[in-house]
């Protein structure tokens, strides 16, 4: 494994010298992400995707395998078939990013590039015989730790992250719910991503316009709990909670 | 998949409506599945005499991936079936305005 790792390695490298604004390259990662993040765990593994072709790029995270629910009735999984899906465009510094409601309907909303502060430090690993460079951000809510490879001059990464002088090959919050590890770095070609450069053109709102859709989503539940109490039972005591728990931190 | 999940769905949704109509189904068949904590709790009257009441949490989550809404419905009644129908009919109520949601 890691001699063919080493071996495409080189020839991606030996690639990027002579063709560097052509080449495409396809990067997986092994991903696991606890679905109850912040209140239990419910970890699940999934394969990261990340396709590079000149300034764009398109990262997927599916799951593998069949899923498990949990043993438990009260449970309602509407989980899409891809978390954490991003196109990026460096050329027009975009960033869009996909949003599977409760419904299911895939909505878009575009976000910065590659906003977050990076810390570098010194501190190195091997991953598969490349080495890696510690750097650490908090970006919406969370603390992220990525390793990246100054030896693969992309500063790209998986899902919104980005921005380091070299391709995140490990990436992961610091309560370590989300975390990926690459695993295969391929060269490929002629991949195209029409379908995000018709939705840029057409125009997207931005992260704003994504924390009001999520608050109104609560907001309806949460006025329902509110006239579901009004009983005739006057000894009665009730209590209700409605929790909303999101990845990145709704503002 | 999504199928899977929409079925599994559509089961929790007509399990929840039918729980809400039926005590007897919450109380018999899915006693420990269904009902989170069952618990007295002693309250004082004006004439200082203790009396109980039966408190019951209902939880429900549905959840997204990257997002998840949690409700939990906790009703207090001087019976526990009065609290456990209390509680169901808090969360179905709930449940309902999801549904209507997604359909």
């Amino acid at each position: 494994m890691k001699k063919i790792f080493t071996t495409l390695f080189i020839f991606i490298s030996t690639l990027s010298i002579s063709q560097p604004n052509t080449d495409g390259f396809l990067v997986f990662y092994n991903a696991k992400f606890n679905n109850q993040f912040g209140r239990g765990n419910d970890f699940r593994e999934y394969q990261g995707k990340l396709i590079i072709q000149g300034n764009q790029s398109l990262f997927t995270m599916k799951e593998k395998g069949n899923i498990i629910p949990l043993d438990d009735k009260f449970n309602i999984d509407v989980s899409p078939d891809s978390l954490f899906t991003v196109y990026k465009d460096a050329e027009s510094s975009s960033l869009i990013f996909d949003f599977s409601d409760i419904n299911q309907q895939i909505l878009y909303f575009a976000d910065t590039l590659h906003p977050m502060q990076w810390i570098l430090t010194q501190e190195k690993k091997m991953i598969d015989q490349i080495t890696c460079l510690k750097a650490h951000t908090q970006f919406k809510g969370r603390d992220y730790i990525a390793w990246y490879a100054p030896s693969i001059p992309i500063d790209n990464g998986p899902w919104k992250l980005g921005g380091l002088p070299g391709l995140i090959l490990e990436a992961y919050d610091a309560e370590d719910d989300w975390h990926l590890v690459c695993t295969s770095l391929k060269p490929t070609s002629n991949n195209t991503f029409l379908f995000y450069e018709k939705i840029i053109l057409k125009g997207l709102e931005g992260y704003e316009a994504y924390t009001d859709y999520m608050q109104k989503i609560f907001r309806r539940i949460k006025s329902t709990l509110a006239t579901s109490q009004t009983g005739d039972c006057l000894t009665c005591e009730n209590k209700s909670v409605i929790k909303l728990h999101t990845w990145e931190k709704i503002y | 998949m999504k199928k899977v999940i929409l079925l599994v769905s559509f089961a929790f949704a007509a399990f929840m409506s039918h729980a809400a109509d039926n005590e007897t189904s919450l109380k018999n068949d899915n006693k420990d599945q269904q009902v989170k904590s069952v618990k007295m709790l002693e309250s004082k009257t004006d004439d200082q005499q203790i009396s109980r009441l039966c408190s019951v949490t209902l939880k429900g989550v549905v959840n997204a991936g990257v997002f998840s809404v949690e409700i939990s419905c906790t009703n207090s009644a001087e019976s526990c079936e009065q609290a456990t129908k209390l509680s169901a009919s808090c969360l179905t109520a709930a449940l309902k305005t999801v549904k209507d949601i997604i359909y």
